[in-house]
Parts: structure tokens; sequence; C-alpha cells
């Protein structure tokens, strides 16, 4: 079967999807980063490989914070910033959405949407409160599974008021909170709701928010999120089915469109899932910007730089993508 | 008296031709690196903003090759770059430097009197020569970046070679007729390698003028986007400075009373360093079919911050997207690129899909 794939490495998850011409999406798979970008894609691309052997991928497109390193390593036919490649792949969901609230590990995103257009975006800015990272370690704090995050905070009867502003202060007004009684589940619901003021007086700042609202990004799976958003909004928030991996589903149709006019993909084959891959940075000192390049070795080979300003380390090597 | 200045863009080599002119032997500042940015960022109060620490960090590495006199500029109005100087005086002294700090205020007859103590066995024709020279190189250099700002989109390389090239011919120049040769060289060598049927992106640059100018700070904004196949207008350079605020010429006061009179419905009195230009250029560029603004600022620059806030509006009435990118020690080059990338994508899609009504 052809199909094409999209890889999305986010700083706290890795994710891959396939999907076939008509763009459905055939399979996705979530692993965590770890640190390790490269690692947690060749693990990904063994399993795609071990469950159909029969795919011949037509065309790979990376997306994430990993997505230039992975264009490389995989040989990728398109790279994208995870913003076009989450709002690609909204539209593709749900054709007239006009706002899609993304929350991931590290970085929270809105992105506004008119007649199929991307007009307006916005990241944030200096915090990472309210991201998902953060909801993991307050859960850990707790020992409460993330999984069980969402539905303890739906028994919520009286949510209390928690500082979300920094997420520093958010946990000692939590730690209060619970020293003075609170029932865990009131301090996980108030968490979701100051996280959300947090989210729409900070990412969607002066953004009209117009329905439908689409939420992705793996605090969509927090149903204690969601709530606190439909409760913000006054609107119904709509949870795609692939919601964690809509990033690599976006890249996946990048790619997809990138080989309208391709005829060959860039992609190195399954067996990059093998290969020994060896990163490697430096100091350049050829002048004073000191820039810091990065080598990568596949098999031993150098097959690609970056990092420099003037482009002696990078022209040297053609990169996988070109 | 050896004497030095801090960067920003082409700052220096316009400084040094000046004060060597007047007799005095100069010292650059090392060119900026991490290590500067980690000096400056060492001894500054936190919350001061980037402009502040950067350029203490090149008083420090130039204190440290010897220089004893620095030069640095004075300012009016509620900016707080006006009494960096005196500040930043206090903590050179209270690290122990032995120096002469020379702050010239805005304001001509201030230049001509801080100069004369500089270059007192000069004579007045003497002078006259030495800031004939310097101004030649500083409209020479913005001249050349303005032209190669057309070509860059589509021979980053060349572009480059030929701003290399161009900014060393003009530092070792020493006679105008010299520094005018240079000029049209490689205007013409500009011009002959343009192709006249590409239609690139076209961004205008907007907000405070040290991030603006100073390729290190501003993570090299201008070659970023030009590699990624955009021209890049800046709405401001060394000479516009120089030409409006020193020597308050007629035509750039003319051109500050168009953007007053288009920003007034927005912002109707001045609120210091270049906040109301950032509105008035925003507007009257969205009036010449530019296709995005990006807006560079220092964190806490209380100017920028105020027409950060009120460009969302002029974004959505002039229907021109806005970008507005803040930069401290702290900026990271990965969330910076995502920006980048993602707005070009969006003034693409605009451009294809023709721009929608009500952004």
């Amino acid at each position: 079967m052809e199909v094409y794939l999209g890889i999305d490495v986010g700083s706290v998850s890795t994710n891959l999807v396939i999907i076939d011409e008509e763009g459905k999406i055939g399979q996705a798979l979530y692993l965590r980063t770890q640190g390790r970008p490269i690692d947690a894609v060749q693990q990904g691309l063994r399993q795609i490989r071990a469950i159909n052997p029969g795919f011949s991928i037509k065309g790979v497109g990376t997306t994430g914070s990993a997505r230039h390193l992975t264009g490389v390593v995989v040989g990728a036919d398109s790279v994208k910033n995870e913003i076009t490649a989450h709002a690609v792949a909204a539209m593709h969901i749900i054709p007239d959405v006009q706002t899609v609230l993304e929350i991931g590990g590290q970085d929270s995103k809105i992105i506004i949407i008119r007649d199929g257009i991307v007009t307006d975006f916005a990241m944030n800015t200096v915090c990472a409160a309210g991201t998902g990272s953060f909801l993991d370690q307050q859960a850990a704090r707790l020992s409460i599974p993330i999984e069980n995050f969402g539905d303890i905070a739906l028994n919520a009867t009286a949510p209390v008021r928690i500082a979300g502003r920094c997420a520093v202060f958010a946990e000692s007004d939590m730690i209060h909170k619970q020293q003075t009684g609170h029932p865990i589940s009131d301090i996980l619901k108030g968490l979701c709701q100051a996280l959300v003021r947090n989210y729409l007086s900070n990412v969607g700042k002066g953004k009209q928010i117009k329905g439908p609202v689409l939420f992705q990004g793996g605090v969509a799976a927090n149903k204690g999120m969601k709530q606190a958003f439909e409760e913000a909004l006054g609107c119904e928030v709509v949870i795609p089915p692939h919601y964690s991996v809509m990033g690599a589903v976006g890249a996946a149709l990048l790619a997809k469109e990138e080989m309208q006019t391709k005829r060959k993909t860039a992609f190195r084959g399954f067996d990059v899932a093998d290969f020994v891959c060896t990163p490697r940075s430096f100091e350049c000192s050829g002048c004073s910007n000191l820039c810091e390049i990065i080598e990568l070795k596949l098999n031993g080979t150098v097959a690609a730089c970056w990092g420099d300003r003037c482009g002696k380390w990078s022209n040297k090597t053609t990169t996988a993508a070109s | 008296m050896l004497i030095t200045y801090p960067h920003m863009g082409t700052l220096a080599i316009v400084l040094k031709a000046l004060f060597i002119g007047l007799g005095r032997p100069v010292l650059n500042p090392p060119p900026i690196t991490k290590r500067t940015m980690e000096l400056g960022t060492k001894y500054s109060p936190e919350t001061v903003c980037l402009p502040f620490k950067v350029t203490l960090g090149n008083f420090i590495e130039a204190l440290e090759q010897g220089a004893d006199t620095l030069v640095t500029c004075g300012g009016v109005g509620p900016c707080r770059l006006g009494y960096y100087g005196e500040v930043q005086k206090g903590i050179l002294e209270q690290l122990g430097y032995k120096f002469e700090m020379i702050v010239i205020e805005p304001d001509i007859v201030d230049v001509i009197k801080q100069l004369r103590k500089v270059a007192y066995q000069r004579s007045l024709r003497e002078i006259y020569h030495a800031f004939s020279v310097a101004g030649a190189k500083m409209n020479a250099l913005d001249t050349i970046e303005q032209n190669l700002t057309v070509l860059r989109p589509y021979e980053t390389r060349l572009a480059d070679g030929l701003w290399q090239q161009a900014v060393q011919a003009i530092d070792e120049a020493e006679s105008i007729s010299e520094i005018h040769n240079i000029v049209e060289d490689t205007v013409f060598q500009i011009g002959r390698n343009q192709c006249s049927d590409h239609k690139p992106l076209r961004i205008g640059l907007v907000g405070e003028i040290y991030v603006m100018l100073e390729p290190f700070v501003n993570q090299d904004l201008v070659r970023v986007l030009g590699t990624m196949g955009v021209e890049v207008h800046k709405t401001m350079y060394l000479s516009d400075y120089v030409r409006g605020h020193l020597l308050r010429k007629r035509e750039y006061l003319d051109k500050y009373e168009e953007l007053f009179a288009l920003a007034k419905p927005y912002l109707g009195h001045y609120v210091g360093g270049h906040g109301l230009k950032s509105i008035g250029h925003t507007i009257a560029m969205s009036q010449e079919n530019y296709d995005g603004i990006i807006q560079v600022y220092p964190f806490t620059c209380m100017p920028e911050v105020i027409a950060k806030n009120i460009l969302p509006k002029v974004s959505k009435d002039m229907n021109i997207p806005v970008l507005s990118l803040v930069y401290d020690e702290q900026s990271g080059e990965a969330g910076v690129m995502t920006r980048l990338e993602a707005f070009i994508d969006l003034l693409k899609s605009r451009k294809r899909f023709g721009k929608v009504k009500g952004l």
C-alpha cells in the first residue's frame, strides 16, 4: 500500500502517523521522546515496519521542535513548523474550523482560521505554566496517574481558585489549598480553570475565538481541561479523535501536498531505524560569531551540518531534504 | 586618550572614522559574542533592557583592552535609554575601571560642545572634514544595505558577499570620493544581478532601533528572512536617526508629522522611543501594500510595549498581519524560527488566496 508518513517530534512526545492517498489516517503512534529524539523516531519506524511490512512510503513530512534534525535523519520531503502542521490537520478533520487550541508538552498555541486560511496565531511567550509538562508534574506530586487527572477533576463540587499566572506560584497555591483541607477533585478542577484563564488571557489575548473550536495536543486528553475551556468560552469544544498526534497528521498531509509536484521521495527507507546516528556539536572558531555547529553522522559518514551563520559548514554537505 | 563606543550594526565604522578624523586613537570594541552578553548581563540590573546589557558588555571588553574614554549617547523623553550612560558609568566605576565617559545628548549644540573637548587641537576645517567623512560612510553603508534588500531574497549568498566586501572597503576608505566609488560599484553589482520578474513577500520591520540594527541581538533577522525568500524593509537606519533626531532635517520632521497623523486615531501623543512610529509605519506600509509587519523590541521596552498592545487593533483595521518579537538574553532561536516560519506560511497563503476581510 502506498502511504505518507508524518513525524512530529516534540519536547515530550514523538508521534508518527501514516495516511493513505485519500488522507485517511491508517496508523498513529504516540511515543515518549525522553530527551532522545533520534532514538524515539527510530523506535517508531521499527514499530511501523513490524506491523505493516508491505507499506511503501511515498512521502515524509516532519514537524515539531526537532523537525530539522528528524528531517535530515529520515530524509523528509517537507519540513514544516508546528503551527502550520496543526492548522492543516485541523482543517482536514473539520473543514470549517475557525479556532484551534493546542496545548502540548512545552508550548501552547492558538490558531485563528477564517475561510480555510490561517489569519492569526500566537504562542505562549515567557512561561510554560499550563502546558502538559506542568500538569504531568502536578499529577506526579499528588501520585495521581495523569490519565485519571481529568476524571477526578470532573467530580469537583466547589472548584477552588488557584493563581495560574506562574507555575511556581500555582504549585504553592495548590499546596496551600491541600493543607487547608480542600478535596483533591476541587483542587484539580481549580487548577484546570486557572490554566484555561491563563491561556485565554496570555495566548488568546485579543483573539476572536469563534466556533467550531478544536482542542488538540496531548493536554486535550484531560477532560477537566475540556470542561474548563467550554465553561470559559461558552461554546462547545471539539476534541478530534487523533487529538494527540495532530501535528504528525498535518506533517503527513503537507508531505502529500509536496509530493504532488515532486517525483521521488527523499525518504531513506525503513533501514534508517537501524542506522547508527551520532550527532556532535562544537564551537566554530572561524570568526567572532562562535556559532555552535551540529554535525550529524549516519553510519559513520557526515550527513549534514547546521547551526552556522556563514554557510562554511552547512554548504559542505548536502542535506537529504534538498 | 583611547576612545571606544558600543556596537550597533555599522555604528562602529562611522564613529571610528569620526574620531580618527578628530585626531584621536580609537579602539573598536571586540565584536559582540556570547561573552559580551554574559559580561553585560552579569553586571546589569535584571529587568533593564537588552541594549543596556550588551553595550555594557562592549564597554567592559574594550576597557579590558585598554580603552580609557567611553562615548555613548544620552536621550530625552520617557525611554530609559537617556539615563543609561550615567548608570553604566556608576557600574563600571564600582567594578574598578578608570575611564572618562562622554555622554552625547541628542542635540547638535551639545554634540559640538562635547566633541570640541575631544578635538581641542583641531581646526574647524579639520573638524568639518572629519564629520563629512564619517557622514559619507554612514550614508554609504545605509544606501548599500537598502539596495541589498531587493537582492537578498533570491541571491542570499551573493548579497552577503557584496555586503561584507563593501563594509570592509568603506571601513578602510579615507576620502569621500573613494567612498562614493564603492557605493557606485556595489549598487551597480546589485543592479546587474537583480531579476525584475521576481515578486517575493515584502515585510516591513518596525520597532526599537537597537534591536532592529544590531544583527547579533536580533539573531540575524534580516538575513534569516532573506534565506526564506522574503524582502525585508527596515523602517529605520542609522542615517535616519542622525538626520532626524540630531540634525533635525526638514524632510525627516515632515515624515514624522506624517506618521504622527497616521497614528493619531490610535495613539495621540509621543510615548518615547519609537513606539509612535511603529504604529505610524504599520499603517503607512499597509497602504503601500506590504504583505506583513514584524515588530521587534527588547524585553521590558516601555514605548514598544505600548505599541504592541495597540498593534492588534491597527492590524485588524488595516488588514495587515503583525508579528511582535521580543528579545532578551534568554531568547531561544528555535522559538523565534517557529514563529517566523508560521508567519511566512500565513502571509504566503493570504497572498495566494487573496486577502481575507475582517482579519
